[in-house]
């Protein structure tokens, strides 16, 4: 488990134990306020994708402002069972329940709150009405639909259609709706890619209802399309989490939102000219997909990132920098780095206001 | 934090996940040829935790023998968990700049044995400032950069200048000289990475010379990863080798796989066939972890099966032919870089013949600090 410092409540950031991650309070309720009026003025309501930073401290703020369903979602059962611990209610899981450990899970949960699940094949399934059924248990499920980078999802209207009236005439389930596979955020897509993107789940929608079938919930979309995703009629939910922390990705797409996650790094080393090292590298960082951006030295340039090193380039920064001075970077994805670290220093006007826990950190069952 | 603790016994085929399986066979082996290359030499080995992170596995290798009886850790929280874990002296082989840690640090050279590595004179005599109040002795070790322009003295007059330095100040002990190494791809053949490995041996031997050549009196002169570590014998003056990735295997280092065997590994399950030739797995870049420019992870076991992608929670396999795996089959993920996906779990499950023998915590997880 991460051991930092604590330092008293009050102290400056500057004066923080490193590495650490910081969230600014004003900037994190910004951007919650910003995207979640938005959604106050659609028929379309954002169900908070808290799996991305996974601490529930958060994930309550998020909840205190008007705009969402009144639900949050998750990766894992494992996550669920954090948030639900928590003193929430009602949980969508968006990866796929196949072993019974898991489904027994799931409806262990489903005692005490509403869980839902998403399906993309019939035997899964049986398992999860068997389970559930023998568990005294419902679970509500939505069939999940392909999507042009996803993974996982029915390719076709007619399994879909086939799903849902499995999901009818099984005991333990209840058909709520459709989902858009995940589809991660591509640099450079289009607004008008967004939204053929989701045609074939609108297709499925209008099938399914053509059989007499209520679709109750259609959901697709996160930060990066969910201004454009809500307003497609026939969308109903969006499940977007990045919003609230923004990271490097996804500032390409809505720069109206401001980076309120931050690591903090102190420079450890000078051994040349135009060198400087710093104590917040990959284990810190976390650049499975892209490198963080320096914040606070726009001119500087990194070199390489090693697991608690990072290199940086300074020969184009002006000010000095000397030993001990801080590095304020801001994630490239903010689901990566969040899963880093056990604990996070709230910051209030540059000062520690508390700290919060990532309780569901290594949740990924 | 995850709790997942499968009963003793359970078969692996049976275990939740993704999870992070620790191979038994495979960890001994590695421990064991570690402990063969170096119990007659006087090169020792000094295992770096910045991989397994768990005092339990730095005993287990300590005991096979070979060793210096100690380890080397990351940071200084790393080290706290050593200590605490009954490790009795702890290499830093990185720098503690701000007032507040060094504090921590001398509180802990206090209770072990602990030395810290330097690369400027303003660093050495806030050490030594802090360690003198708190009546405690720090050790001191030069970091000389060899390849990797990181941290480190770039010349030997800069080294042997922070050598004198230390040696003079109360509240440390000058205990010598330290450089870390990296090779940046795989090398073309063996002699190419012997080459290199007794190059950046003998840089750092180079600056011990120097420093002993002014009367400054030392004993440890540290360098060497698992890719050099079979040169170290061979170049007189290294007195211990840090090697890491060693007792669990990357695929970044497959090049030494026939020194050492995979021991971490990711257990997954499929979770979805969307086309007959494909299956989903339930494992991500979360809970595996990768870097920049590094390869994909390696599935164990299946020629046939490629892995082809990943995203968050969940990656592609597709087979050349008919997938071999279906919805709820378990596989089994080789890291490139173990470190940085050990350091995302909080326990091993530790396996030996296909079922769980033990359950490990890693309390070094996060220990980042």
């Amino acid at each position: 488990m991460e051991r930092p410092i604590f330092k008293p409540l009050g102290s400056k950031v500057e004066e923080l134990d490193t590495p650490a991650l910081l969230v600014d309070l004003d900037v994190f309720e910004s951007n919650v306020k910003s995207v979640h009026s938005f959604f106050q003025n659609q028929d379309a309501k954002i169900r908070p994708f808290v799996g991305v930073h996974r601490c529930p401290a958060l994930a309550n703020i998020q909840m205190q402002h008007s705009g969402h369903n009144g639900g949050v979602a998750v990766g894992t059962v494992s996550q669920a069972e954090t948030f639900i611990a928590n003193g929430f209610h009602d949980t969508l899981i968006t990866g796929k329940l196949v072993t019974a450990d898991k489904i027994q899970l799931a409806c262990s949960l489903a005692q005490r709150a509403s869980i839902t699940v998403t399906v993309d094949n019939q035997e899964n399934l049986k398992d999860i009405s068997a389970i559930a059924s023998s568990r005294g248990v419902n679970l509500s499920v939505l069939i999940e639909i392909s999507s042009p980078n996803g993974f996982t999802g029915v390719s076709d209207s007619k399994s879909a259609l086939d799903l849902a009236k499995q999901v009818l005439g099984s005991e333990g389930t209840d058909f709520q709706g459709l989902i858009l596979a995940y589809s991660p955020t591509m640099s450079g897509t289009k607004s008008d890619e967004v939204i053929d993107s989701i045609k074939p789940l609108l297709d499925v929608k209008s099938l399914i209802e053509s059989n007499g079938i209520p679709v109750n919930t259609v959901s697709a979309g996160s930060t990066s399309n969910y201004d454009l995703i809500a307003k497609v009629d026939g969308v109903n939910q969006v499940t977007a989490g990045s919003y609230a922390l923004m990271d490097v990705l996804n500032s390409e797409y809505q720069s109206s939102l401001k980076p309120a996650a931050m690591v903090v790094g102190t420079v450890g080393s000078l051994p040349r000219d135009g060198l400087i090292i710093g104590d917040a590298g990959m284990k810190t960082n976390g650049n499975d997909i892209g490198l963080p951006r320096i914040m606070n030295y726009p001119d500087a340039e990194i070199m390489y990132l090693s697991a608690e090193h990072c290199n940086i380039i300074t020969t184009k920064v002006k000010k000095p920098i000397v030993r001990g001075d801080k590095l304020f970077f801001q994630p490239y994805d903010i689901g990566v780095t969040a899963n880093l670290f056990d604990f996070i220093m709230l910051i209030k006007n540059g000062k520690l206001q508390s700290i919060l826990e990532v309780t569901a950190r290594g949740r990924y069952r | 934090m995850d709790h997942y603790r499968p009963t003793v016994g359970t078969k692996i085929s049976e275990l939740d996940t993704p999870c992070l399986i620790l191979d038994l066979d495979a960890l001994d082996h590695n421990f064991g040829r570690m402990s063969e290359t170096f119990k007659d030499t006087k090169v020792k080995l000094r295992e770096h935790t910045k991989n397994i992170k768990s005092p339990a596995l730095a005993h287990m290798q300590i005991r096979k023998g070979g060793t210096v009886g100690g380890v080397c850790s990351a940071k200084v929280a790393e080290a706290e968990v050593m200590v605490e874990g009954g490790i009795a002296s702890v290499l830093i082989p990185n720098q503690v700049v701000t007032e507040d840690k060094i504090k921590r640090l001398c509180v802990l050279a206090g209770r072990a044995d602990v030395t810290v590595c330097v690369d400027s004179e303003e660093n050495v005599r806030d050490i030594s400032r802090i360690a003198s109040n708190l009546n405690v002795k720090v050790g001191i070790a030069i970091e000389v950069d060899t390849n990797m322009d990181r941290a480190g003295v770039r010349s030997v007059e800069q080294g042997v200048h922070i050598a004198s330095v230390a040696n003079q100040l109360s509240g440390l002990n000058f205990r010598g000289v330290m450089s870390h190494s990296a090779m940046f791809g795989v090398p073309k053949d063996d002699q190419f990475k012997n080459d290199e490995a007794i190059k950046y041996y003998k840089k750092t031997v180079e600056l011990a010379d120097a420093i002993r050549a002014k009367g400054i009196e030392f004993d440890m002169v540290s360098s060497g990863e698992t890719f050099s570590y079979d040169m170290a014998p061979f170049v007189d003056g290294i007195t211990e080798v840090e090697g890491g990735m060693y007792a669990l295997m990357s695929t970044m280092l497959s090049y030494m796989d026939g020194h050492f065997k995979y021991a971490a590994k990711i257990l997954g399950t499929v979770v979805s066939q969307p086309k007959p030739n494909v299956a989903v797995g339930d494992i991500g870049y979360r809970s595996i972890a990768s870097s920049l420019n590094s390869d994909h992870p390696v599935l164990e076991g299946y020629d046939e099966v490629e892995f082809t992608a990943m995203h968050d929670e969940a990656c592609l396999l597709t087979s050349k032919g008919e997938m071999p795996l279906t919805v709820g089959d378990k596989f089994m993920l080789r890291c490139p870089q173990q470190d940085l996906t050990v350091n995302r779990y909080d326990n091993y499950i530790a396996v030996r013949n296909g079922v769980v023998e033990q359950v490990i915590s890693i309390p070094g997880r996060g220990c980042h600090n």
